[in-house]
């Protein structure tokens, strides 16, 4: 996925390094450049991100949120692109090595920021992993392009860029997967088309202290949400509710609970919800190895803590 | 090296005899009367440094910058300029290369003696203050001078004295705390000296309630000389501003002024961007505290002026304010223009530096010098130019290019293939990083997931059978549309996906194997795992054991071979619903339903058995 970022950095090079050809810019409007240069490179990295992270998430992907996530990525691209001006006006060395690298940093950071505020509703901790994330990579760029850019200008320049997208990219989509704590992994279903989309791919489903995650079969094309997604476990199951049940992680531990629109008016229970065989009535802990039963699709629960299990 | 280091002594003899005196001539030319013996000289930024281009399609970056020789009170001095100015001025830059001057121009003569198709363009805009406190007594009240205003229109007229026609431009705005912005875009340079004293007879007159938008009238007057730039980057360019208070903005003003200390911070940090001459006057007495009336801000004024403090000045009088416009012209006028390039042959090169120059003027006596001159580039990619060279420029360059190395020109055809080399190069490199690096590590990629090789192992008393049945059943299925048989390298028929009986489906190689009753198999799938199938149990079992065995044997350069075990257990005894498929290794246990298929979620092979209608055979 850190490879999305490195291909949003390297489109944008390729375009944003012909604006010196084409125009004549005075020196007082370099920062223009700049400006230009990150607003392009965030609204990439943010319409990349969102169409493969939901790609690859098993989810439709929407127009919307593609156009929601580039403007995100384009407003904090340019946000960063006039704090780097004014860093750069403030700050200044004999080398530009030092405000340069940290330009390059700040930059991915904020980047990585906009585009992280994506998963805020899934887990508050998304947005500073990938505003770390964009700050690592922005830093091995700026080093890069600051350190060498004089030997291959359009070299450095690209690679730089590609690291700074990287590290962004990496920032949202791993994360999850260094710092999970469980994961929920797809065994299989009664229906055909569940089955069909997650079976050979052995879906998994990364689970982090503090997520909250929603399971249901809402396809992304029927939730009125502008950025991000509503049910982050899609099931395509007839037998599943359009928001079935909230998975949550708290105090180390994770809890299934049913969805308050699964459950009848009159407190019945309309959609099959068990684990470990039993009827789910109310919140309940999970232990590693749980099966989670969910309309006709059979989930196992695994813990990365054993002790906890 | 472009130039000949060595100079003749013939040469330097006769500089030095003509510098003296220049000296001593320029001396005489001095508003101000300084003794050259006496106070130190030295070279100071007229105009920032600027990369431009050579025009000839080369990338080669040139510097052009704009100096004036002045003394320590920021005062021009005039000096006769050398004959070969190469020899005595030079460039230095931080990393210790010394640069020797392309051309040199001074004023409108050209020291390298080349043609110019246009004479040099000198732009000023003098911004005066008519605030009402401008109505107040000028120091010395006389009928023809009774106010700071009567004054100021008197004083500018110096000014225009030596005003050439064709060259100078000048433009006279007046600004108070309304339309001040409006007023300051709207200047308009006169070409001629009586369109010239018109806008200054013209100035209006100050009202009592008029206040002082000083820092927004600046701001604004960047913009119109920046603008100028921009068209003529080789013009010289100068900013005066004249006021007898400070920034000073009230209500009923314009809304938009700027004030206070983020004002003034904002105003200064675009005279550092914008690196254009600014001089700033403070009519009154410096002497009175801020905040009293007639005090001048000359703190504030010190922070507008560019490139330093020294072009603030301060005048009392109508007298002392005309020679401070006078010292303006000469600022103007007495301008050098140095251009010079570097060792780097490509602008490409400057990227990621921020450059420092120092202009040096070497003399037997002493050394004239400039402050260190940033050239800062773009954070994030090589600089562009700013302009080209203008034709004495380029006259200079052609006499000189014998002894210049030949620059490589890179043609946007060529730069344009550079360039898709290097997006091919990186897109394919990510392209291996995406596709082949997973195959390369991961032959079993599904194997190599983290949730398969991290998580604990299931719990395996849920899969404790006790009791066996036999799986090996050769049911065809009427129901099922004959199947199209085609022979396989290794002669074992090859089913589709859906075939009745048992197969083993390799999801990978789109294979799929049948075997018949009893029928051991043995195949290997091309570049993917050797697999055995002993389906019928030929030692029968003890009571606990397999009913099937599946064998993953494993290429050589693969994992150990492991086995699999199939087990049912009945209905009555089962802690778990139907048959279950256990993996000895103990990864995965997958419950089966009647009439179920099982999918290895290893995503190894898929195992698929389809006992239906067949009653198991207990063993």
């Amino acid at each position: 996925m850190g490879l999305v970022g490195a291909l949003a950095g390297l489109i944008c090079w390729s375009i944003a390094v012909w604006i010196p050809e084409v125009a004549s810019v005075p020196q007082e409007l370099f920062w223009l450049i700049d400006l230009i240069q990150l607003t392009l490179l965030g609204a990439l990295i943010g319409g990349l991100t969102v169409g493969f992270s939901d790609h690859w998430a098993g989810e439709k992907v929407l127009l919307r949120w593609l156009a929601t996530g580039t403007a995100m990525g384009l407003v904090f691209g340019g946000i960063a692109g006039l704090m780097a001006t004014l860093l750069s006006r403030y700050w200044v060395t004999t080398s530009g090595w030092g405000e340069r690298v940290a330009g390059w940093m700040l930059a991915g950071s904020l980047i990585g920021l906009g585009i992280g505020l994506r998963w805020s509703n899934v887990n508050r901790w998304r947005a500073l992993h990938a505003l770390f994330g964009g700050g690592v990579g922005g830093l091995l760029g700026g080093v890069l392009f600051a350190s060498m850019g004089n030997r291959a200008a359009d070299l450095f320049q690209a690679a730089g860029l590609m690291f700074t997208g990287m590290g962004i990219s990496c920032g949202v989509t791993a994360a999850p997967v260094l710092m999970r704590q469980g994961m929920i992994q797809f065994i299989h279903s009664n229906d055909p088309r569940t089955e069909k989309k997650y079976a050979q791919q052995l879906k998994t489903w990364e689970l982090q202290k503090g997520d909250r995650y929603v399971l249901g079969s809402l396809g992304a094309d029927k939730t009125g949400t502008l950025y991000s997604q509503e049910i982050q476990v899609f099931l395509p199951d007839e037998a599943v509710a359009p928001r079935h049940a909230i998975l949550t992680g708290r105090n180390g531990r994770f809890y299934i609970e049913r969805h308050p629109e699964s459950v009848d008016p009159h407190g019945f229970f309309n959609y099959v919800l068990q684990v470990g065989g039993q009827e789910l009535r109310d919140v309940q802990v999970l232990h590693s190895g749980d099966e989670i039963l969910i309309g006709g699709t059979r989930l196992r629960f695994q813990s990365t803590e054993a002790s906890r299990g | 090296m472009w130039f000949g280091r060595d100079t003749d002594a013939k040469l330097r003899r006769g500089i030095r005899t003509r510098f003296v005196v220049g000296v001593l001539t320029g001396g005489m030319a001095l508003l101000w009367r300084v003794s050259a013996q006496d106070v130190p000289y030295r070279l100071e930024l007229a105009d920032k440094i600027r990369m431009i281009e050579s025009g000839d399609g080369s990338a080669r970056p040139f510097f052009r910058v704009q100096f004036n020789v002045v003394n320590e009170q920021g005062l021009p001095v005039s000096i006769v300029p050398p004959k070969d100015p190469a020899a005595v001025f030079d460039v230095a830059e931080r990393d210790g290369r010394i640069h020797r001057p392309l051309s040199l121009h001074y004023s409108q003569e050209s020291l390298k003696q080349v043609p110019s198709d246009v004479p040099d363009q000198r732009y000023a805009l003098i911004l005066i203050d008519i605030s009402g406190s401008m109505l107040d007594s000028a120091g010395t009240a006389s009928e023809t001078v009774p106010n700071k205003y009567e004054a100021a229109k008197t004083a500018a007229g110096k000014f225009l004295g030596g005003f050439q026609p064709g060259q100078d431009h000048v433009a006279v705005v007046a600004f108070e705390s309304h339309q001040v912005r409006e007023r300051v875009t709207a200047a308009v340079f006169a070409a001629d000296i009586a369109s010239a004293e018109l806008q200054l007879a013209d100035l209006p007159v100050p009202q009592k309630h008029y206040n002082t938008g000083l820092y927004s009238a600046v701001d604004a007057a960047l913009d119109v000389l920046a603008d100028i730039k921009r068209q003529n980057p080789a013009a010289g360019a100068l900013l005066v501003v004249l006021t007898d208070g400070q920034n000073q903005v009230l209500k009923g003003d314009d809304p938009d002024l700027l004030t206070g200390g983020d004002g003034l911070e904002s105003v200064v940090a675009k005279t550092n961007a914008f690196g254009l001459q600014v001089m700033t006057i403070g009519f009154g007495d410096e002497s009175i505290p801020l905040g009293k009336k007639g005090a001048i801000d000359s703190e504030a004024l010190r922070r507008l002026s560019w490139p330093t403090a020294s072009q603030f000045h301060a005048a009392q009088d109508v007298q002392s304010l005309g020679k401070l416009f006078g010292v303006a012209r000469q600022l103007l006028v007495n301008r050098w223009q140095l251009t010079f390039t570097t060792h780097r042959e490509n602008r490409g090169q400057l990227a990621g530096l921020d450059l420092q120059f120092q202009i040096r003027l070497r003399l037997d006596d002493r050394n004239l010098t400039s402050s260190w001159v940033a050239f800062r580039t773009p954070q994030m990619s090589a600089p562009p130019f700013e302009g080209k060279l203008d034709a004495a420029e380029r006259q200079a360059l052609m006499q000189i290019s014998e002894n210049l190395p030949a620059p490589p020109t890179p043609l946007v055809a060529e730069m344009a293939v550079r360039r898709a080399l290097i997006f091919a190069s990186f897109g394919g490199l990510l392209a291996f990083l995406w596709f082949a690096v997973p195959l390369l590590l991961w032959p079993s990629p599904k194997k190599q997931l983290p949730s398969q090789t991290e998580l604990p192992k299931p719990q395996a008393s849920r899969t404790a059978p006790t009791e066996t049945f036999s799986a090996s059943a050769d049911r065809p299925n009427p129901n099922q549309p004959p199947v199209q048989h085609r022979p396989s390298e290794t002669g074992i028929q090859l089913e589709a996906q859906s075939s009745p009986d048992r197969t083993l489906f390799d999801p990978r190689g789109q294979q799929t194997l049948a075997p018949k009753r009893d029928e051991r198999i043995t195949a290997e799938l091309p570049n993917q795992t050797k697999i055995q199938v002993a389906p019928t149990l030929e030692q029968p079992p003890a009571a606990a054991g397999p009913d099937a065995t599946l064998i993953l044997d494993r290429l050589p350069n693969q994992n150990q071979p492991s086995q699999t075990q199939i087990q049912f257990v009945p209905p009555s005894q089962r802690n778990s619903p139907d048959r279950t498929l256990l993996d000895p290794r103990g990864e995965q246990t997958v419950v089966l339903k009647p009439d179920e298929t099982v999918i290895d979620p290893r995503g190894e092979e898929t195992l698929i058995i389809s006992p239906k209608d067949k009653p198991p055979t207990k063993t």
